[in-house]
């Protein structure tokens, strides 16, 4: 078969996932381009009667948008920073080195992840009052590294598990100490694997809700799904309009970093073994 | 996860080597681990000593600890129906949800794995669903899917289909079945990831040893790649699972757990009894017997896979 | 103690400097004041109100903090377990008999100024007090009443808007055999205010909510009647496809959109539709009656939290918001009938006959009940509705199981 006709039939078996996909991403931006009063017609169309930009220009001018775009960025960049700073050396210790208590931990870390945060969340807010760390983003970088770190615990564990130790081993005996051999040798073979484990918690905390919702309460320090919640919560009509540009614009800047590390997400996970 | 241990040979061999270079000891190994460690009990160890604390003491509407109540709480969340129903229903979801997302991610892994033109593209289209919130998805599916307005109806209307205002919503199965599609949906991107993974990690070689062979790709499916690809598949399992059961957005968003209750799940009924009708005592049982039913799914699973990694060893 | 301490030194030597130069900001009580949304312009509306009250009372800072509706009740519940409850917080008036039972909330009687009662409507204040307090002001009150579609009544050959159920039947049969996407007559299924929505009915049938003997009157014979009456109109296939799912947003938006007929609504429904629903002309009407001339009033309520150290402070600005010009504005933005007495005489409410509608049911208005576990009584109802209009079990079945759910939540509470 030739390629281009492999890549006929692998376009056309994905197609109908592919559809579902990108349906809903259609709809957002049939509507996010419509007016107010043309949400509700008695004749629906897919076409906005013009090509309307003001949603967007609302969202940002009016509604602070872009300010709640920068403290999601913020927040999810600090909260993957974070993650990985205590999860690589774990990570580490634990493929590299003999941990008393190993099993216990690794139990430890799987159960974090069994307790979703909505049930926690009282608990979790009346902690971080007492210690007066409500309406801070760090508060919720925090909050988030601790909850997302498991996996990237987990997923460092079993890339770091498969770089052959020869490799540090012979820059030990180059008279390298083992720090050096971890900084100069070892992470660099891991990146990949580090780049990988770096998007899932960057997308998890870029899509958390009830946390940043939680600890968040000035509206200068909204998240973008919180931002996104607060259109869909007035009580008397939904501003469909501004939800679908909102939506629509959030997920562009994770769209395009899935575009831009897709070298990385199958390199990275060329190394395999996710343990 | 055990059962994946056997794809890393490696270690014991490295492992055996490593305690003659005379490397750091165990107390090392702990100063690297702590900050793991003291984050995570930090953060999340007091939120569950007071899940724990709620669930056995009476607690007012505003989360004042009153008296020891004993087991009077489970006692009551036993005793609603709702819960009972809500509890079946979440083993619907999750099986459901868990297992359609590996009988549609499986196949989309192995197609986005073959070379082909524009597979940069459909890899990313693939993802997108991930790059929009729960929540957000929730929303906007809803306004899909909304008989009048929706542009599904739209679109199967002018496909000449007899949806013209379908209410896909009303009826408990339909709105259910739509919501199991739409986590399933959300499933995938996460789920590809991971088993993209693991099948650019088996070697080329071995599929031109099987096509010298003469095997055919189904037969090399069967005893190369699906072999390979298990242990992944364990792990989106795993963690599926995990996340399936506690994902409160979707069904919260688009049914509130109706009509008549037969949306419900654990998680929304618990949010329901925390943060609608202020009883957070019965909220804080009801998560403790979801943390169970989790716990219990996990070591019948690490069970499993031991006992057929011990299998396997023979 | 020590910052009490500190605190108090400063608020002394700042008198002093006050004295000095007026509108110094070193004395300045913070009161933190949380409302909720009724529009994207609620928010906005209030911290307009806190700016013009802050530069005029140099000695108080009011913040506002607004959140969802939906939010509301999670972000009080942590905020009270934590301490870091507002001095001030919005809330639905029936979460308030709960909040104020656990000791959440702050009885005001003592600190309102003398006179302020007064200039309320007493039914909407009088819905504010339980047992011998006021826990509350009734920041927003609303009636429902009958909109309907003139054209659509017109192409019906429908010449005036149905008085009774009999005539909402027949009105909702000819408007529905209209043509292919248009519904006779709306009935709300899911979600906030389901229940509500069946009140129009038990309650111009003759039922009530809590029966003579102290008991659920969910199950009584007008309430099935009640009941039955929107069941005809389902069966009928009058009303919009699948009861069950729909929303009031999503019968205030097919309304909107010119698909509607009739729907019941409250007074905000005239902002959504002077927006979103420009060509479609409507009238408002009472609310069909069977035997009782009857309207659904809800109040939504303000209220001072006990933990707050500045209620002096708080109260004052509560009474700067229900001055009448503040309220008038209020009313005016987010469509809602007047709570104060001074505001009821407005042309805005008197002239306009879509908001006097809801002022002349004002008369009729029936509430719903104060208990602190209503909503669960609530949801109990709103399952069961869901399985009456579903088809799944009759009238009389359902509602027996719901009233049966309430008596028990009644009798625990006891």
């Amino acid at each position: 078969m030739t390629k281009a006709k492999k890549s006929l039939v692998c376009w056309a078996l994905l197609s109908p996932f592919l559809l579902v996909v990108l349906f809903p991403y259609a709809t957002m931006l049939s509507t996010s381009l419509k007016q107010k009063d043309e949400i509700f017609t008695f004749h629906r169309t897919w076409l906005p009667r013009e090509l309307y930009l003001g949603n967007f220009a609302e969202l940002i001018f009016e509604k602070g948008f872009g300010r709640a775009l920068a403290n999601s960025l913020a927040i999810s960049v600090g909260a993957t920073v974070l993650s990985l700073a205590v999860a690589i050396p774990a990570a580490y210790a634990l493929t590299r080195m003999r941990v008393p208590g190993k099993g216990a931990l690794t139990n430890y870390l799987l159960i974090t992840q069994m307790i979703s945060p909505i049930v926690l969340i009282v608990g979790l807010f009346r902690m971080f009052a007492y210690f007066g760390l409500v309406n801070s983003l760090l508060s919720v970088i925090i909050a988030h590294s601790a909850f997302f770190m498991a996996f990237a615990v987990w997923m460092l564990q079993s890339y770091f598990a498969t770089i052959p130790k020869d490799l540090e081993e012979a820059a030990w005996i180059d008279g390298a100490g083992r720090f050096s051999a971890f900084i100069r040798v070892f992470l660099p073979l891991c990146l990949p694997g580090i780049v990988v484990t770096a998007i899932f918690t960057f997308v998890n905390s870029w899509n958390e809700y009830a946390m940043s919702l939680t600890l968040l309460r000035q509206v200068t320090q909204q998240t973008a799904p919180v931002q996104i919640a607060f259109l869909t919560g007035t009580l008397y009509q939904i501003e469909w309009h501004l939800i679908m540009a909102a939506t629509l614009l959030a997920s562009v800047p994770v769209a395009i970093v899935f575009a831009s590390i897709q070298r990385y997400l199958i390199g990275g996970m060329a190394l395999g073994g996710v343990k | 996860m055990p059962g994946i241990e056997k794809t890393a040979p490696r270690r014991a061999l490295s492992a055996g080597r490593s305690s003659k270079m005379g490397l750091p000891g165990p107390a090392f190994a702990l100063i690297l681990i702590a900050p793991c460690l003291l984050l995570s009990v930090a953060v999340i160890g007091y939120p569950i000593f007071d899940v724990i604390r709620m669930s056995l003491f009476d607690v007012s509407r505003t989360g004042v600890v009153r008296e020891f109540s004993g087991l009077a709480n489970f006692a009551k969340a036993f005793a609603d129906p709702v819960f009972l129903q809500a509890a079946r229903q979440t083993v619907i979801w999750t099986v459901c949800v868990v297992a359609g997302t590996l009988l549609v991610s499986v196949p989309i892994a192995l197609i986005l794995n073959e070379d082909f033109y524009g597979r940069t593209i459909a890899r990313t289209i693939v993802l997108l669903p991930w790059a929009i919130s729960l929540a957000m998805t929730a929303v906007v599916w809803r306004y899909v899917v909304n008989g009048d307005f929706g542009t599904l109806n739209m679109t199967l209307a002018a496909l000449g289909l007899p949806f013209e205002n379908y209410p896909w919503l009303a009826d408990a199965r339909m709105a259910f079945l739509i919501e199991i599609l739409i986590g399933i949906l959300v499933s995938v991107p996460f789920t590809v990831t991971i088993l993209l993974g693991g099948l650019t990690s088996i070697p080329e070689s071995l599929y031109e040893a099987s096509a010298i062979d003469g095997a055919a790709s189904t037969r090399s499916f069967y005893y190369i790649t699906l072999p390979l690809l298990w242990p992944f598949m364990q792990i989106a399992l795993v963690l599926n699972v995990i996340y399936v059961f506690n994902s409160f957005p979707i069904i919260w968003i688009m049914t509130n757990g109706g009509p008549a209750n037969r949306t419900d799940i654990l998680i929304t009924y618990v949010y329901k009894q925390a943060f609608a009708f202020g009883k957070l005592g019965n909220a804080a049982a009801g998560s403790m017997v979801m943390f169970a039913i989790l716990l219990v799914f996990a070591i019948v699973y690490l069970f499993l896979t031991r006992a057929q990694g011990a299998k396997n060893d023979d | 103690m020590g910052k009490k301490f500190l605190a108090a030194l400063i608020v002394g030597t700042a008198t002093a400097a006050a004295s000095l130069h007026s509108g110094s900001a070193w004395a300045k009580e913070t009161v933190r004041v949380r409302v909720a949304e009724y529009s994207t312009k609620t928010g906005p509306f209030f911290q307009g109100l806190a700016e013009k009250f802050n530069s005029a009372n140099p000695d108080i800072e009011v913040k506002i903090e607004h959140l969802p509706w939906p939010e509301m009740q999670q972000q009080l519940v942590s905020d009270i377990s934590a301490g870091t409850a507002p001095d001030v917080s919005h809330m639905a008036t029936r979460w308030m008999a709960g909040f104020a039972k656990d000791g959440a909330l702050a009885p005001i009687e003592g600190l309102m100024s003398p006179g302020f009662a007064d200039t309320f409507v007493p039914t909407y204040l009088d819905l504010q007090k339980q047992g011998d307090h006021t826990w509350g002001l009734p920041i927003a009150a609303s009636a429902r009443g009958l909109f309907y579609n003139k054209k659509l009544l017109e192409q019906a050959g429908v010449a005036n808007p149905p008085a009774t159920w009999d005539e909402a039947f027949e009105a909702a049969k000819k408007i529905d055999a209209l043509g292919e996407g248009v519904y006779g007559i709306g009935v709300q299924g899911r979600d906030l205010d389901t229940e509500g929505y069946w009140f129009y009915s038990l309650w111009t049938h003759g039922g009530s909510i809590l029966g003579p003997d102290g008991k659920s009157g969910f199950a009584s014979p007008e309430a099935v009647t009640a009941t039955n009456n929107y069941l005809r109109m389902i069966k009928a296939n009058v009303t919009q496809p699948g009861v069950t799912g729909s929303s009031r947003e999503d019968l205030q938006n097919l309304f909107a959109a010119g698909k509607m007929g009739m729907v019941l609504s409250g007074p905000w429904f005239n902002a959504q539709l002077a927006e979103q629903g420009k060509d479609v002309e409507y009238g408002i009407s009472r609310i069909p009656v069977a035997t009782t001339e009857a309207t659904y009033g809800v109040t939504d309520t303000i209220a001072v939290l006990e933990s707050s150290k500045v209620k002096p402070q708080a109260m004052k600005f509560l009474e700067f918001i229900f001055n009448k010009e503040n309220r008038l504005e209020f009313g005016k933005l987010e469509g809602f009938v007047p709570v104060l007495k001074a505001e009821s005489t407005e042309p805005f409410f008197t002239e306009n006959p879509n908001m006097s509608v809801f002022l002349e049911m004002g008369s009729v208005a029936k509430f719903a009940p104060l208990f602190p576990r209503w909503e669960e009584m609530a949801d109990g109802l709103k399952t069961e509705l869901s399985r009456i209009y579903a088809g799944e079990v009759s009238a009389e079945e359902g509602l027996k199981q719901a009233a049966a759910k309430m008596d028990a939540i009644l009798a625990e509470e006891e």
